[in-house]
């Protein structure tokens, strides 16, 4: 059974697409369930023979067996499962599985041990909660700093301006390679957000994720209008920011996946930085993201640097009060700030009626008291977003301190990937999936020529590919260390 | 060697840490002006570039100062009073403290949150707390509670190089004291997470936070008249706190007593007392652990009823007889 977004408790089994004996193909949708909240599909996870082994209407939990595939039909009916009411099948895929009753799994989750690394010397190859013990025992070991500080001896002097001639830019419409890369950036982040929820569907992926489904065009459109030195603070929505950026699929998948390949080493998760990349992190903590690209922006001042912070959130985000006190800030000090407010009509698991007073015109607007310059633009027209997001970038870097863009689109899947989506009309969603940036970007390319359909199919057929790819490796790559657990914390030793 | 006021001692730090590295700057509410004095003078010094003025917000002016750390500057925020300091509690907990573990390594925060804190002036509930037990769990947070001149300055220095998130506790009674003490000259910096033995003793061992070390220095004279020796440990940071140096000390005396200012719930002396309970601690004492803090009520603001409420010498002792009896 598949985990639905934090639900653990019971889910139905709706309806198998498959019967017992058919030969099935990895991510073939072979059932539906129902939790609480929505329905969901369940994918294959492996080529092979099925064989079911929860009836329609039958209820399990989160990991528990409802079928098995294995090689040929008659291995798969000759399978023994545990006890489905005792045992949980936490891994299970073509070559290996590991079952763990529910003390191990309980004791292996509270310390972050992957069962997989667990020695079992259970009967049938059970891990036992004593294995997970002596797991526990190997990982407290590890070393630990110890308690002095290390304290930054002799100071480089401050960082001084060099003059960064900047690329020549031709407009969007008139530069084909820009028109292919805003293109391929809004495949990108679409295709992993895709990849990002069929793993989390199948059971194979911790981590939540907030679909940026249809807002695409923003987060292309504006990590193209910066230069690898400008300063992004991304939003928490989709990853188009950080692969917009340079940020490597591999490495942000793996982090996903809570790989040790991955960029934050499989600890950070969703909460990622990049700082290769200046790309400087997202919180967990909407909005707290604000005043620190203010932060990051008076640091390029005084160091009279001429670089761009550019700050992406949404609406319900940008309501929190840091907003007004990061404006106020940025405008009182001249800042060199670009606050994108991706205004997506909906705030978490609400309409915009609940947030913002009837009255209201726009978000974004707000920032007229502050005396910042803002507009309130199309955020679903990727080259419209894009050049706007330049000449908002460049005036941040000439010194004619902060601008606002609020980029108007609409989200048309849940706040995250087990959200249903029931509290937005039904007529709304249908509107802007007729207004999908890509499409709607691809009917541009093909009819100014720039592509043609072919290229267009191979361009999303490449996105997807290297989507797979990136999970393939995850999936091969070791789990995070138990040593992780007591590095990075501080350099002063405050254990 | 020099006779420096605690108070000018911090602006020492301040100005020698400015002049030494034109990365560290200074962000706060009014700290050209200065309500208390620190920061006095440092702008005609430095400018307003770097002594800057904020807005009336504390959260969004500690995340202003992580955003610039991130960017590799070195800046010291003044919270004007540590009660203040839970209006910054995200920026602090959840962000400061952790961008380092979440990146894993990719970024630091070098970054110093100075606090005045502490009672004794009658200000009042919101104007007079001992905030550091809020902060005390946090992970990734080096705390500091300089007790003396010599300390206040080198405590400083050394959280302004650190490339961590500190936070620096400066007590205003002893901000506003006119004693002065011995400071070393030269470039004076005191590690963090190593206890000082402010006087020795044989009987029983206080070890004492902040403001109250000279609470239990005057405690421990009064009791050397009756013959009583106590040996009075400072830890002078709580995060990394020296429970090696207090347990050898406890070692030696055989009797704990601890005071702060904190309250006493889950406070600093219930850490140290779950310490001496447990393992090879537990075969120490001789008698049962004595805490001398502030009871779970809010700061009253008459000045009578907030003496009733501060832990002083006189609690102190009478809490030391105790551990005697």
């Amino acid at each position: 059974m598949p985990k639905v977004g934090m639900s653990t408790s019971e889910m139905v089994l709706q309806e198998w697409l498959v019967t017992s004996g058919d030969a099935v193909v990895e991510d073939q949708v072979i059932a539906m369930v129902e939790s609480e909240k929505t329905v969901v599909e369940v994918e294959a996870v492996c080529d092979g023979f099925i064989d079911i082994r929860l009836d329609e209407g039958g209820e399990a939990v989160p990991g528990e067996l409802i079928a098995v595939i294995a090689e040929s039909a008659e291995a798969a009916v000759a399978a023994e499962p545990e006890a489905v009411s005792e045992e949980r099948v936490v891994m299970l895929d073509g070559s290996q599985r590991v079952v763990a009753t529910p003390a191990a799994q309980r004791l292996a989750e509270q310390h972050g041990i992957d069962l997989s690394d667990v020695d079992a010397t259970g009967p049938k190859g059970r891990v036992t909660k004593a294995d997970v013990e002596r797991a526990v025992a190997g990982a407290a070991a590890a070393p630990v700093p110890d308690s002095l500080p290390t304290v930054d001896e002799a100071p480089e002097p401050m960082s001084r301006p060099e003059s960064r001639p900047r690329p020549e830019r031709l407009p969007a419409s008139n530069d084909p390679g820009l028109q292919r890369t805003l293109h391929r950036e809004m495949l990108r982040a679409r295709a992993l957000d895709e990849g990002h929820m069929r793993f989390i569907r199948r059971g194979r992926c911790e981590s939540m994720s907030h679909p940026a489904t249809g807002q695409e065009a923003i987060s292309a459109g504006i990590t193209a209008a910066l230069e690898p030195d400008d300063i992004l603070y991304p939003t928490f929505r989709g990853f188009g920011d950080y692969l917009g950026r340079g940020t490597d699929m591999n490495a942000l998948v793996a982090e996903l996946m809570g790989r040790q390949t991955g960029i934050n080493r499989g600890v950070g998760g969703i909460h990622l930085g990049d700082r290769e990349h200046n790309t400087h992190g997202v919180s967990g903590v909407l909005g707290a993201n604000l005043t620190m690209a203010a932060g990051s922006a008076q640091a390029v001042k005084m160091r009279g640097e001429a670089r761009a912070v550019m700050v992406h959130l949404g609406e319900g985000a940008f309501n929190t009060p840091d907003s007004h006190a990061t404006m106020n800030m940025a405008a009182i000090w001249g800042l060199p700030l670009v606050i994108i407010v991706a205004n997506n009509q909906v705030v978490e698991f609400s309409y915009h009626d609940v947030h913002f007073p009837p009255a209201a015109e726009g978000v974004g607007s707000r920032a007229g008291y502050y005396g910042i310059p803002n507009k309130c633009l199309d955020g679903n027209d990727v080259e419209l977003v894009y050049s706007e997001a330049l000449e908002a970038v460049e005036s941040a870097r000439s010194g004619d301190g902060p601008v606002l863009l609020e980029l108007v689109t609409c989200r048309i899947a849940g706040h995250f990937d087990a959200d249903p989506l029931t509290y937005i009309d039904e007529g709304l969603v249908d509107e802007w999936k007729g207004r999908d940036p890509i499409s709607r970007y691809e009917a541009v390319l093909i009819q100014r020529g720039t592509m043609d359909a072919g290229a267009i199919e191979a361009a999303c057929a490449a996105a997807r590919e290297e989507v797979d790819t990136a999970f393939k490796l995850a999936l091969e790559a070791e789990p995070p260390s138990a040593r992780y657990l007591y590095e990075n914390l501080a350099e002063t030793g405050v254990l | 060697m020099a006779s420096v006021k605690y108070m000018a001692a911090l602006t020492a730090a301040l100005r020698e840490e400015m002049q030494r590295d034109d990365r560290v700057f200074l962000l706060g509410e009014d700290i050209r002006v200065s309500n208390l004095g620190i920061t006095a003078g440092l702008v005609e010094e430095f400018g307003t570039e770097r002594v800057v003025d904020t807005p009336i917000h504390e959260n969004a002016l500690v995340g202003v100062a992580i955003g610039a750390a991130l960017e590799g500057m070195r800046p010291v925020v003044e919270i004007m009073f540590s009660d203040f300091a839970l209006l910054a509690a995200d920026q602090i907990v959840n962000q400061a403290a952790q961008w380092r573990y979440m990146t894993q390594g990719q970024y630091e925060v070098p970054l110093v949150i100075r606090m005045p804190t502490g009672g004794g002036f009658a200000y009042g509930l919101h104007h007079s707390q001992s905030t550091e037990t809020h902060f005390f769990q946090t992970p990734g947070l080096p705390i500091a509670m300089p007790s003396t001149p010599a300390d206040a300055k080198g405590l400083l220095k050394t959280a302004i190089r650190s490339n961590d998130p500190v936070l620096f506790l400066e007590h205003m009674l002893l901000c506003l004291q006119n004693a002065e003490a011995e400071v070393p000259d030269g470039d004076h910096l005191v590690p963090f997470g190593e206890a000082a033995v402010r006087r020795q003793g044989s009987d029983v061992t206080v070890v004492a936070f902040g403001a109250m070390v000279n609470q239990a220095l005057i405690a421990a004279e009064t009791l050397a008249e009756q013959g009583i020796s106590v040996e009075v440990v400072d830890p002078r940071t709580i995060v990394p706190l020296d429970s090696d140096a207090i347990f050898e000390s406890v070692a030696k005396t055989s009797r704990l007593v601890i005071i702060e200012e904190s309250r006493i719930r889950g406070g600093l002396g219930a850490e140290l007392a779950a310490q001496a309970a447990a393992g090879d601690n537990f075969f120490l004492l001789d008698a049962p652990i004595e805490r001398v803090a502030a009871p779970n009520i809010p700061v009253p603001s008459t000045s009578q009823l907030e003496q009733a409420y501060l832990p002083d010498s006189g609690k102190l002792i009478a809490a030391i007889h105790r551990t005697l009896a």
